[in-house]
């Protein structure tokens, strides 16, 4: 199964194998995986996934479609590398993927 | 709807024809008994057209999936005042504030994050070494050992010096703040301070010169990080309008009070409400955490927000025509059975606590709702560091209609309930003062609840007639009653909007210096509503009579 690694804002590092078709977002709450809260369940409604995408990932990862990119422009600690999680699609081709956690989910 | 007083309302809500219910009756936050009509609804008709209400026409939301799509659905639902804005109620046209909450992308989103930045995690840090100061400060000076007003001195005291402080506000003038905003929620029936709109715009008017004097001291000064420089320099906001700057202003004002606030005194109740939770905190503190979003969630602060459609829209297999009323209720999908486990119950450590309405979702989800949490976190961490309980020793008070839906609170549900009793931290359990001496409220707060607003068309209601034999007695004067100016066959009697009846005269009743007919009916002012038609321009009358006076002699004495 394809891996993820999410990033800590404290720079843990959780590595965890998500399903294909599976969310990063869904990934990180299965997992306690401390930093993502996504209090909308995934409806790209509240921009608390908030991730970093990583390195050269995003090419691979797309950028975010017009709700999500509406969402975003709301969190306050959002960067051009910023994603919602829940918005990523887990796949083989993402096998290796990194995020970061941002300081806080707002 | 307007129920019959003492009417079962399990049963009412289970057997009323579908189109007869109408969840904007004040009644059912009054009186607590709106679960049951939401609970039918979310089953039986989750999309529910309402052809008539006080607020004519309207469609309820109820479901938490399809609540989510309508908060999603921002370019066909418009949140814009011109439409009617986010409240069920349609205020006059003229009197309708711009300000960011009611409008719809790309406007809302520039004025959005002018604001933005006061709630920003490097801010909110700053802020949380303040609040915790106050907080302190605030529970260290409480009453020991005696009934106290819980809602005046923490609730508005720690939200106000909150607003104060995002305002960089004066500090010693920082209850004026708690003032507009009771004067922005007020409904001018209830009969209170702001007992009409021109009252209100008075008011509002006072609180626009205030503001300004503070806009124009920092627009000529450098930036700073408070609400007022932030939109004295904003590129979206440094252009508004006055009409805009106050719509703004009370926009902030009402949602960092009385949401907050609201959340602070319902948290204290339903922990007394629930010992078996507030046993679970004691022992393990670190339960805040998740007992925050519960609170949230479980008091819901604003009950529901409002849309308009643009066009036509498909919701949960319903087809809403463009320029219809769509009410998102909050109260309600909280309450969803399919989204949330046991919606019913007050839980301190769910797992997913943070999944609830409250804040809303999309571009419109609450800017400070972190801050929110945030007040309430430091404050039931010191709480807990100082008092083992919190008692609530007063009767929760429900009431509605003393405010008006400003556009950032909506129709709301408050709860509060006082005054709570403090257990000293550092011995056993203190007298229960004023509660061992049969006064069980001895500071008095009045407080609201509810979809309320001014009754202003007709709503059927249906009435059984009073009991054979019974009259009307009064306590208070007679002008605590109504009655009703025509007679109708007794048991199908449209009620007024605000109007309960009571009892159907079955002789003559003399009441007062009024003298009531056989057949008359006689009825309370819903307190806090206004009055319906016929009902002689009365405004807020706080009723009761349930006094039955026994006997021939009112009658008889009718006569004279």
């Amino acid at each position: 199964m394809p891996q993820v690694t999410y990033i800590e804002h404290n720079g843990t590092e959780h590595r965890i194998e998500l399903e294909a078709g599976q969310s990063v977002m869904q990934g990180a709450v299965n997992n306690n995986i401390p930093g993502i809260d996504a209090d909308c369940g995934g409806e790209c409604a509240c921009a608390t996934c908030h991730v970093y995408v990583e390195g050269d990932w995003l090419p691979r990862t797309g950028t975010p479609g017009e709700q999500e990119a509406s969402m975003l422009s709301f969190a306050a600690t959002a960067q051009p590398n910023s994603r919602l999680s829940c918005q990523i699609r887990m796949s083989e081709e993402l096998d290796g993927l990194v995020v970061r956690l941002p300081e806080a989910q707002h | 709807m307007n129920a019959p007083a003492n009417v079962d309302h399990e049963t009412l809500a289970a057997s009323l024809p579908l189109d007869r219910i109408d969840v904007s009756d004040p009644a059912l936050y009054r009186d607590d008994v709106w679960m049951p009509y939401f609970r039918r609804l979310r089953r039986e008709d989750p999309v529910h057209y309402c052809a008539s209400s006080m607020f004519g026409p309207y469609w309820s939301v109820t479901k938490y999936k399809d609540i989510m799509q309508a908060e999603l659905a921002h370019k066909v639902l418009s949140s814009d005042s011109s439409l009617g804005g986010i409240t069920i109620r349609d205020r006059p046209k003229d009197l309708r504030l711009p300000m960011f909450i009611a409008m719809d992308p790309p406007r809302h989103d520039e004025q959005r994050k002018v604001v933005q930045p006061i709630v920003a995690p490097a801010n909110l840090a700053k802020l949380e070494h303040i609040i915790r100061e106050r907080v302190c400060r605030i529970l260290d000076g409480l009453p020991r050992g005696e009934t106290f007003n819980w809602v005046d001195h923490v609730s508005i005291e720690l939200t106000v010096q909150m607003l104060a402080t995002l305002f960089d506000f004066p500090f010693e003038d920082r209850r004026k703040l708690s003032f507009w905003s009771d004067c922005a929620t007020a409904l001018p029936e209830a009969g209170g301070v702001i007992d009409s709109e021109e009252k209100r715009e008075e008011v509002f008017a006072e609180c626009l010169a205030y503001f300004t004097n503070l806009w124009n001291k920092r627009v000529n000064a450098e930036p700073r990080p408070d609400l007022i420089s932030m939109l004295a320099h904003g590129e979206a906001t440094r252009n508004m309008t006055p009409r805009e700057f106050l719509g703004n202003l009370i926009l902030l004002i009402v949602g960092g009070n009385d949401t907050t606030r609201n959340s602070i005194s319902g948290g204290v109740l339903f922990l007394n409400q629930n010992p078996e939770e507030y046993r679970k905190l004691r022992e393990n503190p670190a339960l805040i955490e998740s007992m925050v979003p519960e609170i949230i969630r479980y008091q819901t602060p604003l009950a529901h927000m409002r849309r308009t459609a643009i066009e036509d829209y498909e919701l949960g297999g319903k087809r809403i025509r463009a320029g219809d009323k769509v009410i998102m209720w909050y109260i309600s999908g909280n309450r969803d059975e399919e989204a949330i486990e046991e919606p019913d119950r007050f839980i301190i450590d769910r797992k997913r606590p943070r999944q609830h309405l409250s804040f809303g979702f999309g571009v419109h989800r609450c800017v400070g709702n972190r801050l929110a949490e945030m007040q309430l976190k430091i404050l039931w961490e010191e709480i807990l560091r100082r008092f083992p309980v919190i008692e609530v020793v007063g009767e929760p008070r429900l009431a509605v209609g003393q405010r008006d839906a400003v556009e950032a609170e909506g129709v709301r549900q408050v709860r509060h309930r006082d005054p709570a009793h403090v257990q000293d931290g550092r011995g056993g359990r203190l007298p229960l003062g004023a509660r061992g001496a049969g006064v069980s409220d001895p500071h008095p707060v009045q407080v609201v609840q509810g979809p309320l607003h001014p009754l202003d068309t007709g709503v059927q209601g249906v009435v059984r007639s009073g009991r054979a034999g019974v009259e009307a007695g009064r306590r208070g004067g007679v002008g605590q009653l109504w009655r009703g100016a025509e007679q109708r066959v007794p048991g199908e009697r449209p009620l007024g909007l605000g109007q309960r009846l009571l009892h159907v005269a079955d002789r003559q009743v003399r009441l007062g210096d009024h003298r009531c007919h056989r057949g008359e009916h006689l009825g309370e002012v819903v307190p806090g509503s206004a009055v319906g038609p016929g009902v002689g321009g009365g405004l807020r009358r706080e009723l009761l009579v349930d006094q039955q006076v026994t006997g021939g002699d009112h009658g008889e004495r009718g006569d004279r």
